[in-house]
């Protein structure tokens, strides 16, 4: 068994994951593994995660999404900590064994770090980077370090889009786990074009779907404990 | 009587029976049934509310407790610094705006503030995954 499993859900992302790869690979860490899930990238992704090192483990399969990609990656992770990372970020040089000594010190669940984005070079012209250079600390898989057991004690992934943070982490909070707030930057996350575009409070419609996702959950979890308790 | 968001990080959105309402700079998000669902829309459109209401309450087995459930609606998320009143020229009631409405579904809505969520709403706004790929590419 591994110490660590790196997850990183993949999806035509040729042109950054060998940076992300190597970001991941620069850690202090000597028992880990990464694994890419390739979501059915119509481009060179595979070619380069097979390529980008022998300690990479790369599992494809049709275009599912985020979540589902995610989900294959846990079942076939092998450590007892997992991390997550999209195809595009960077790790902090110091990310590890930093936020594992933190978790393990607090004997937490789970922690997530701070994270800071940054503009995608081809972008440098038409941006200001100071747009969006800033530290902050945000609820998200990238940043996430999180026991393995939990993961498996909450169940399957909840399916539900690409804000997909918030049922996971209202899940979290709905099992008693608490997830402890690691005060480093752990995590760059790049900046496209088109993500600049949700900047300025463009509706975030995927957000309302998804609270309502964990108001049903919750409800139907109301509703059979009164089932349970008093018969239907 | 109008009314129009005061912040462009506030969003309403109807899902199925819900209006779900997130003031992402705080991390809140409101819930609401029954007539919400009409209000928030005609609102938006920028409807009087006085006429929403008095053609509301016209479906209401009770108008008088119909309207002043709809004040203290609107008042919530005056209140809350959601919404803020404005006079102008409205725009006309849609036509059939109620129509295939029940009166059932029409009951008088009351406004749930939930604050659980506002570690986890309080998000990076900049980060998304993309249908046609992770990240999208920049358009050339």
């Amino acid at each position: 068994m591994k110490s660590l499993s790196v997850i990183i859900p993949c999806f035509n992302a040729e042109a950054y994951l060998g940076e992300t790869l190597d970001s991941i690979q620069a850690q202090q860490l000597s028992d880990f593994e990464i694994i890419v899930l390739d979501d059915g990238s119509t481009d060179r992704s595979v070619e380069v995660a097979r390529c980008h090192s022998a300690g990479v483990k790369v599992i494809q399969q049709t275009n599912q999404g985020p979540s589902a990609a995610r989900q294959a990656g846990i079942a076939a992770a092998s450590g007892e900590l997992l991390a997550f990372c999209d195809a595009d970020d960077v790790w902090a040089a110091d990310r590890f064994p930093a936020q594992a000594d933190f978790l393990l010190k607090f004997g937490a669940s789970a922690c997530c770090g701070m994270s800071q984005s940054f503009l995608t070079p081809e972008l440098q012209t038409q941006h200001t980077s100071d747009q969006v250079l800033q530290s902050e600390y945000y609820r998200t898989f990238s940043a996430l370090l999180i026991r393995r057991k939990v993961i498996e004690h909450i169940g399957r992934l909840p399916d539900n889009g690409p804000d997909i943070h918030i049922p996971f982490f209202a899940r979290l909070q709905d099992h008693g786990i608490e997830v402890l707030q690691f005060n480093q930057v752990v995590t760059f996350r790049r900046v496209h074009a088109n993500n600049l575009s949700r900047q300025g409070g463009a509706p975030f419609s995927g957000y309302a779907r998804a609270i309502k996702g964990v108001l049903e959950d919750r409800r139907e979890q109301a509703r059979a404990q009164i089932v349970e308790k008093f018969g239907s | 009587m109008q009314y129009v968001l005061t912040s462009k990080q506030i969003s309403g959105e109807i899902i199925d029976d819900e209006l779900i309402v997130i003031d992402l700079d705080r991390g809140l998000y409101f819930t609401s049934k029954g007539a919400a669902l009409p209000l928030w829309t005609s609102m938006l459109a920028g409807c009087d509310v006085d006429a929403l209401k008095a053609e509301l309450a016209t479906r209401s087995d009770d108008p008088s407790q119909f309207i002043a459930a709809v004040d203290i609606w609107f008042a919530t998320f005056v209140e809350q610094g959601i919404l803020r009143p404005i006079e102008g020229i409205s725009a006309p009631l849609p036509d059939g705006f109620l129509e295939g409405v029940s009166a059932r579904e029409l009951h008088a809505p009351t406004a749930e503030v939930h604050r659980d969520l506002a570690d986890i709403l309080i998000y990076d706004p900049v980060h998304d995954f993309e249908e046609i790929g992770w990240p999208k590419q920049p358009k050339a």
